[in-house]
């Protein structure tokens, strides 16, 4: 039983911070339709600005999250105005090269300037365990969980609620029509990545904080894709629920099985979730018609 | 221009009846090697229906393109026109209650233009004119009333942080778009259809909950392009009543594409005719009707022998 405890906690809380890395991948996906195999680089990325930020420049914390969420959004914007914008109306796979190349360079970019030493973060939060349920559990994955899921549902919120939130499920939808009831498209194509470098930068914190600031961060980020196929590429609550169960299938196989297995396991989901279900649990079916 | 006691004006124009409100002058479209407009001139007059006719392929949505900025023209120029307010605010700024002052207040105005041609579509919308789509171009996922509130998209204002944990203002003001959007649904009668995914709907009604959402933009001009394409006679009548309803009773200033010549003669106060790109005719529906190249372009010279 403590075991079980043990490895639910471990299972959520690592599912939540892929649900986040998860989440900004769909938000792009959604509104621009582009598919990001960067995103894991933008976790990568997230979490060592944040290390030079509180670690190398000694910044308080919060001035460090800031100057953190600042740089995501403008990386994000960047990348939209200037890689992606110049792709519109080009074939699906070129555009998908481009964001492989963009992963790629940055993570050049980030070992080009720290190396491939792993760097060790103080902790975040406090490191005592916890007893739930009699299983003992590090407090700091309970924080984890409570942060990415505060995130979490402020981002669906803001999707499902605000005005800007509806102008990108409007772009997702149609957007000529969209532009003729005065959205600026531009602008929501601006919007969601940056938003999507806000999740991926808070996921790469978090990340960072319950393992250390590597450049296996990225392979952490490459699990996003057996979420976003499980949970389908254009919903949101299926990226949490695939988030969580990606994460608790890891953490169970690893414990009860074999951890070598626990880091193959997501793909093989992956792999049986495209040959029964291609669009996901929660996702739009979608039947193309040539 | 309120004759109902509806509590929102919809009409976002502040031009005066009878003064012209949209000018389009010597518009040329090319496509590579195809002309698909040539030296397009006419004028829209606040307060009417002006019909838009021609043959297929005459040009007439590519004109409409034109002006909701989705096309950019080859040459010309298309300029809509706003009376200068006390307040010096620019088109589209104007709060309602402010526009409907400006558009009954008789006293002689000062009169300002917007050019439109080289404004991006979502910029042309925020200046107030909004359109219909030939083959519907709805938000199919999202409803009825989703569509409607997407209408208001323009006029809302609001803070990221308030309207994500849907704190008190964003809150009123949903309620005073929802008013506002309630209004429309009761006009165009789409009451039972408020919480239906428009996907699933049949096609009628799709093109009323069209013209709602473009209602919703408080549109100080209205364009529709084909609003009764693909009905029949009996669906025909109802949505030239809708249109109707929209001009009379909210006092929205339009632009109206056409094939059927009956509804056309019926609802319009003014037509334009296109036939290869070039204006032929323009004029009150009767003056059309009896002129000799309107009817050869429309049965042929063998018509007029």
């Amino acid at each position: 039983m403590s075991t079980f405890v043990t490895l639910v906690i471990f299972g959520l809380s690592e599912g939540a911070i892929l649900a986040l890395a998860a989440l900004g991948f769909v938000l792009i996906y959604k509104a621009t339709g582009v598919i990001n195999f960067a995103q894991g680089e933008f976790l990568l990325m997230g979490a060592y600005t944040f290390y030079t930020a509180w670690v190398i420049f000694q910044l308080p914390l919060i001035v460090a999250l800031i100057i953190g969420i600042v740089i995501a959004v403008i990386v994000g914007g960047i990348v939209e105005r200037f890689i992606l914008r110049p792709m519109v109306g080009q074939s699906h796979i070129s555009v998908i090269m481009v964001t492989i190349g963009l992963a790629g360079l940055l993570s050049a970019l980030v070992q080009m300037f720290y190396g491939t030493q792993p760097r060790a973060m103080p902790a975040l939060f406090p490191t005592n365990s916890v007893s739930v349920l009699g299983g003992a559990v590090p407090a700091n994955r309970l924080w984890v969980l409570l942060i990415a899921a505060i995130v979490l549902t402020l981002l669906t919120l803001f999707f499902q609620k605000s005005k800007h939130g509806i102008a990108m499920r409007a772009v997702a939808d149609d957007q000529q029509a969209a532009m003729t009831v005065g959205i600026s498209v531009r602008r929501v194509f601006a919007m969601s990545w940056g938003l999507a470098a806000i999740s991926a930068l808070i996921a790469g914190i978090l990340l960072a904080d319950v393992t250390a600031v590597e450049m296996n961060i990225v392979s952490f980020g490459l699990l996003v894709f057996p979420v976003v196929i499980l949970g389908g590429l254009d919903s949101v609550p299926g990226t949490i629920v695939g988030g969580l169960t990606i994460g608790l299938l890891t953490a169970f196989v690893s414990g009860y099985l074999d951890p070598g297995l626990a880091e193959v396991i997501p793909y093989i989901v992956l792999v049986l979730i495209l040959l029964v279900r291609p669009y996901g649990v929660f996702g739009e079916k979608r039947i193309e018609r040539v | 221009m309120r004759t109902r006691a509806y509590r929102h004006s919809l009409n976002g124009s502040t031009m005066p009846p009878g003064q012209p409100l949209l000018q389009v002058s010597d518009l040329s479209l090319r496509f590579g090697g195809v002309r698909a407009l040539s030296d397009v001139s006419f004028t829209v007059t606040s307060g009417t229906i002006h019909a838009v006719i021609g043959p297929n392929g005459a040009g007439k949505s590519s004109l409409l393109n034109c002006v909701s900025g989705l096309y950019k023209p080859t040459e010309g120029e298309i300029v809509l026109r706003h009376v200068v307010g006390e307040t010096g605010r620019r088109l589209g700024e104007h709060s309602p209650e402010e526009r409907e002052r400006l558009a009954t207040d008789a006293s002689p105005h000062e009169y300002a233009s917007r050019t439109l041609t080289r404004l991006s579509p979502n910029r042309v919308a925020r200046l107030g004119v909004a359109r219909s789509f030939q083959n519907i171009e709805l938000f199919e996922h999202l409803t009825v009333l989703e569509n409607m509130m997407l209408g208001r998209h323009i006029h809302m204002r609001q803070n990221v942080f308030s309207a994500m944990l849907w704190l008190g203002p964003a809150r009123r003001q949903e309620i005073e778009h929802r008013e506002i959007v309630e209004e429309i649904i009761d006009l165009l009668q789409l009451q039972a259809y408020r919480k239906k995914p428009v996907g699933t709907l049949a096609y009628g009604i799709q093109k009323r909950v069209e013209l709602g959402r473009a209602l919703a933009l408080q549109p100080a001009l209205l364009l529709l392009d084909e609003p009764m394409a693909g009905m029949n006679a009996e669906e025909k009548e109802d949505m030239a009543r809708y249109i109707l309803d929209v001009h009379e009773l909210a006092g929205v200033s339009m632009v109206l594409i056409e094939h059927d010549m009956n509804v056309v003669m019926d609802i319009s106060n003014r037509v334009t005719v296109l036939d290869f790109g070039r204006v032929i005719a323009d004029g009150t529906p009767a003056e059309v009707m009896a002129d000799p190249q309107v009817i050869e372009a429309y049965l042929g010279t063998e018509a007029v022998r």
